[in-house]
């Protein structure tokens, strides 16, 4: 039995376009990934304690409303807290550089705007995880 | 104190975390999985395990979320160990039950974990076994197990369960599929869930048919109960049944078999893993083995052949015990 | 055709295949975004059959060649910008810009926490305050967005849903403020919680309840607002989602078939209600299938309705409202989004739209800015003035691979909507997962094309170019969240509040019995009850949706 990589994809936020997210998701199964999807409207907290009841070795963040400054930093924040940076943190969505770089300060391991394909995704999952921070 | 040592001390101490790393050792087999579950066993307290199942579309997550509230309101510990299978083609799996129970995150007294069928041979995921004794020493007074009921191997992971609660919805059409299909025999209660809609009467009818013509067979006449999990509704009668399957169980003796029953699988999956892992893995890793499978293909020789020929070589004693002649 | 034409067409279709076969081979293989194969070339045996059965003319069932007897000659279609962020105040300037520049509607878009109405200080609206459109909480911060701009001269759209009929509850009342009777309104509530179930995500309540608002404000507006369109089923953001033009057709038109259904089964006249009803679609990027799907969509409609026992003419016409496809956009070079825009545009005005949405080519990176904005009403311009499209209604009509395409789409989203009926309906279809899997195999599979290079995006999976980051992208001022949760704070101190407190209870009990609830609700958006509070009210009474997973 090997040890698979378990992701959890999750919408913090009120945004309802889970397009991306569920794409993804369905990607990561295919390239033989557990995944966990948290659905609609999940609060940062509410997405953290998932994470860690379910061990997995990789958080995606989407939004596409904007607001993925304030929750995208709250996950990092409270993974921060709980002593578990060692989890790969990733965010998808319309997130301008300037943004990009606030968020990679506060943890994050890697930010996807639109046109990353699977693959890219897939790819960088299998070559950080475990080597985050 | 080394890893399992501490893994152990954590998970009796109700640390959330220990317990999240603890599921991933075991279902991993990861290094020191054994120690873990040795250090566990002896001091862990029995749960009431519950298996939930049913065909797909049946709203068994929003069941078990619910049932999870209710069993808080009574100040219940619980713990859900939600199974979705794993894709035969890559291996990967989605497990989306929890969607459906994203707001019991973080509340007290609840952990919920998505497991993967994840099922090589025979399809149990042998770690399942191994999850709710650890669910039992973090402290769970309940432990839940969903399914989706679509073929034997996800029935056969309800036999951990001292409770099997099969969850149906009217108008689905594959509701008699599914009792030919064996959840007729596991069921200790029905539940017909979304009974608001149509067509819940006529599977009430259908269901207590089929569980009075079976009554002699089984010995037992599993009670049904309607449900719409959504609005909340017929959870008191649901939580009832339970209530009285528990009581009527420890009465009778059914407890204990159930136990030996629990007991039986467990040696029995720890076994077969044994011995997959000693006899079976390294032959698999072999090149005799991809001689034997091209030969196979080749319809050079027979399957059944090749594989007394693999076992004479490799394994004579095996293979003298299980000689035709 | 005579049976000898036919003959005599099939045989040399024949031959030139042959020709073609023995001198270069097979082509490149072409396929449409419903995974059909085109073939290389169409004739007379591909196209129209029975002339008046299938196409008939422009104003006349089965209306396939558009809803208007002159279509553009006699008016253009409406160009209508979505716009909306952050504050009201902010919000009204760029309405009145927009009607300055030549604009000839609103079209407002309000922020998620108003879309799935919770208040600006609720806990789940941290951070989505403004963001993705204007934040209205009360009557307070509607009177500010339309300050100014005079109700009975404008038509007004608003893509809201699941509170849709709580906003149009405001939207009367502004009215009334500017001394403007409810008859005089024009615009659209899109109104469609359906679709936002497996499409869009801005859900509250679950079904049934939905489809009780929807029906009351259908009901009401028959009675008050006789130029208001009730509802704008939406097939766009199901596009977005992932599907393809089938699906969007299929799934948009079963969403439909349910609310006149609903309302028919709450007493209501289908030929009442039914002009009134108006419809939302995508344009994406194939010209010839898009002018295909919106033909389709068209003749299907009307023979739906006429089944469901529409007699009135105007019940059976589809009059749609097209946006360009976001989905469509790409991040990397992005002024080539304007000749994306441009052909998209161009497939509805030759679909025959009523109204026409443009996207900025800056919207795959932030909120577009007043220059992108600019340059997407400028294309529809210079589509409506300088090109002679808008000269001869359905233009593509005839066309061999259109009514090809046509006919196609239109069988295909009927074997969609007959499988729902054999389910049991949209609902239960919905409820099942079932669109939410169709409609997500269309993604992965066009996400994998694109991946595999099989479908080219430009500037994408090729022709790229390194380029500079962009600049001089619009922002929202993060303070604005706590403007909006102050101004919130001020309309909770001056208002009535025991008024308040009888209004919501009057509410509560329309929503446990069966009244129309939008008298209740115009009466509590009066005395400045939030959109929260009325929305908490509705909650409590009808519970919230959950939905399925995958």
């Amino acid at each position: 039995m090997g040890k698979k990589i378990r992701v959890l994809i999750a919408k913090p936020g009120l945004d309802g376009h889970d397009r991306g997210a569920r794409v993804i998701a369905q990607a990561l199964r295919d390239a033989g990934m557990e995944v966990v999807y948290t659905g609609l409207r999940r609060t940062p907290e509410q997405v953290v304690s998932a994470a860690l009841q379910e061990d997995v070795d990789v958080i995606g963040l989407s939004s596409l409303s904007g607001a993925h400054i304030g929750l995208f930093s709250r996950v990092a924040e409270l993974l921060m807290e709980k002593k578990r940076t060692d989890i790969l943190l990733l965010g998808g969505g319309i997130i301008p550089d300037k943004d990009r770089e606030v968020l990679m300060a506060k943890g994050f391991d890697g930010i996807f705007t639109p046109g990353t394909t699977m693959k890219e995704i897939v790819t960088f999952i299998e070559e950080n995880r475990g080597t985050a921070k | 104190m080394n890893k399992p040592d501490l893994l152990a001390q954590g998970i009796q101490a109700g640390d959330e975390q220990a317990l999240a790393r603890g599921l991933s050792v075991v279902e991993n087999r990861e290094e020191g999985w054994e120690a873990l579950l040795e250090r566990l066993y002896p001091e862990s307290r029995r749960g009431f395990v519950l298996g939930v199942t049913g065909p797909p579309g049946g709203g068994k997550s929003t069941l078990v979320k619910r049932l999870v509230e209710e069993f808080r309101k009574e100040g219940v510990t619980v713990g859900v160990l939600a199974v979705d299978p794993t894709s035969p083609f890559s291996g990967g799996a989605l497990l989306g039950d929890r969607t459906r129970m994203m707001d019991l995150a973080g509340k007290e007294g609840v952990f919920i974990r998505s497991m993967a069928s994840r099922g090589a041979l025979g399809g149990l995921n042998p770690g399942i076994n191994d999850a709710v004794l650890l669910m039992e020493a973090f402290g769970s007074e309940v432990v839940i197990i969903e399914t989706v009921g679509v073929g034997q191997a996800e029935i056969a992971i309800t036999e951990v369960a001292d409770m099997v609660v099969v969850v149906l919805v009217p108008g689905q059409g594959d509701e008699v599929q599914a009792l030919k299909g064996g959840l007729l025999e596991i069921a200790d209660l029905f539940v017909i869930n979304k009974s608001d809609r149509g067509g819940a009467e006529e599977l009430e009818i259908h269901l207590q048919w089929a569980v009075a013509g079976h009554e002699a067979r089984l010995g037992r006449r599993p009670p049904i109960v309607k449900t719409a999990a959504i609005k909340g509704e017929g959870l008191g009668e649901l939580c009832a049944g339970l209530r009285e399957h528990r009581q009527r169980a420890a009465e009778t003796a059914l407890d204990e078999e159930r136990s030996r029953r629990r007991a039986d699988l467990a040696l029995r999956a720890h076994l077969e893993e044994r011995i997959g892992a000693a006899f079976l893995t390294p032959l698999l890793a072999a090149e005799e083995w991809h001689e034997a499978i091209e030969r196979i293909a080749r319809r050079e020789i027979s399957p059944g052949k090749s594989a007394r020929r693999l076992l004479r070589k490799n394994f004579p004693d095996v293979w003298r015990c299980t000689r035709e002649d | 055709m005579t049976d000898q034409e036919r003959e005599r067409l099939m045989e040399s279709v024949r031959r030139w295949q042959e020709s073609v076969s023995a001198g270069h081979g097979a082509a490149a293989k072409a396929e449409t975004s419903y995974g059909h194969e085109v073939s290389p070339l169409y004739t007379p045996l591909d196209g129209v059959e029975d002339y008046h059965r299938e196409l008939g003319f422009p104003g006349e069932a089965p209306y396939t060649r558009g809803v208007q007897q002159t279509m553009y000659r006699g008016r253009l279609w409406t160009m209508r910008q979505y716009a909306g962020f952050a504050s009201a105040e902010e919000s009204n300037r760029r309405y009145r810009y927009l009607l300055e520049q030549g604009q000839t509607g609103l079209s407002v878009a309000f922020d998620l926490p108003t879309q799935v109405g919770y208040d600006s200080d609720h806990v789940m609206a941290r951070g989505e305050v403004g963001r993705v459109g204007v934040a209205i909480d009360s009557l307070a911060d509607m009177e500010l967005l339309f300050d100014e701009i005079p109700l009975d001269k404008v038509s007004t759209s608003m893509t809201i849903n699941a509170p849709a009929a709580v906003l149009l509850a405001m939207y009367i009342a502004v009215a009334e403020k500017q001394g403007i009777g409810p008859e005089k309104l024009r615009g659209t509530i899109q109104n469609d919680i359906l679709k936002e179930y497996f499409a869009r995500g801005t859900y509250i309540f679950p079904p049934v309840p939905s489809l009780r608002l929807i029906t009351d404000t259908i009901s009401y507006c028959s009675r008050n607002l006789a130029r208001w369109n009730t509802i704008s089923i939406s097939g766009y953001h199901i596009r977005e989602a992932g599907a393809n033009a089938v699906q969007e057709v299929a799934f948009t038109l079963a969403n439909a078939v349910t609310y006149v259904q609903a309302a028919v089964a709450q007493g209501q006249d289908i030929d009442e209600f039914g002009p009134r009803l108006s419809f939302f679609f995508n344009a994406q990027m194939n010209l010839l299938e898009e002018v295909a799907k919106f033909r389709a969509a068209r003749r299907l409609w009307s023979r739906l309705m006429t089944e469901l026992g529409a007699k009135d003419p105007r019940s059976l016409r589809l009059r749609f409202h097209t946006q360009t496809a976001g989905a469509a956009l790409t991040a990397q070079q992005p002024l080539n989004n304007i000749a994306r825009v441009t052909i998209q545009a161009l497939a509805a005005a030759l679909g025959g739209t009523q109204s026409l949405h443009t996207n900025s080519y800056d919207e795959a990176l932030a909120l577009p800015c007043e220059e992108s904005v600019r340059i997407a009403l400028r294309t529809q311009q210079v589509l409506g003035h300088e090109t002679g499209i808008t000269a001869t209604s359905d233009p593509l009509g005839g066309s061999y691979y259109v009514e090809s395409l046509t006919n196609d789409i239109e069988q295909r989203a009927l074997d969609y909507l007959d499988k729902i009926k054999k389910m049991g309906g949209v609902v239960r279809a919905i409820e099942e997962g079932y669109v939410q899997r169709e409609i997500q195999q269309s993604a992965y599979r066009v996400q994998k094309r694109i991946e595999g290079e099989d479908s080219i995006v430009v500037g994408v999976n090729r022709f790229k170019t390194d380029e500079e980051a962009p600049k001089n992208l619009l922002e929202v001022d993060p303070e604005m969240e706590n403007r909006q949760r102050n101004k919130l704070a001020a309309v909770k101190r001056e208002r009535d509040e025991a008024m308040v407190k009888e209004c919501l209870g009057v509410l509560q009990e329309a929503a446990e019995g069966s009244a129309n609830l939008m008298p209740p609700i115009i009466e509590a958006v009066r005395a400045y009850a939030t959109l929260g509070e009325i929305c908490g009210v509705l909650r409590e009474t009808f519970g919230e949706y959950e939905a399925p997973t995958f």
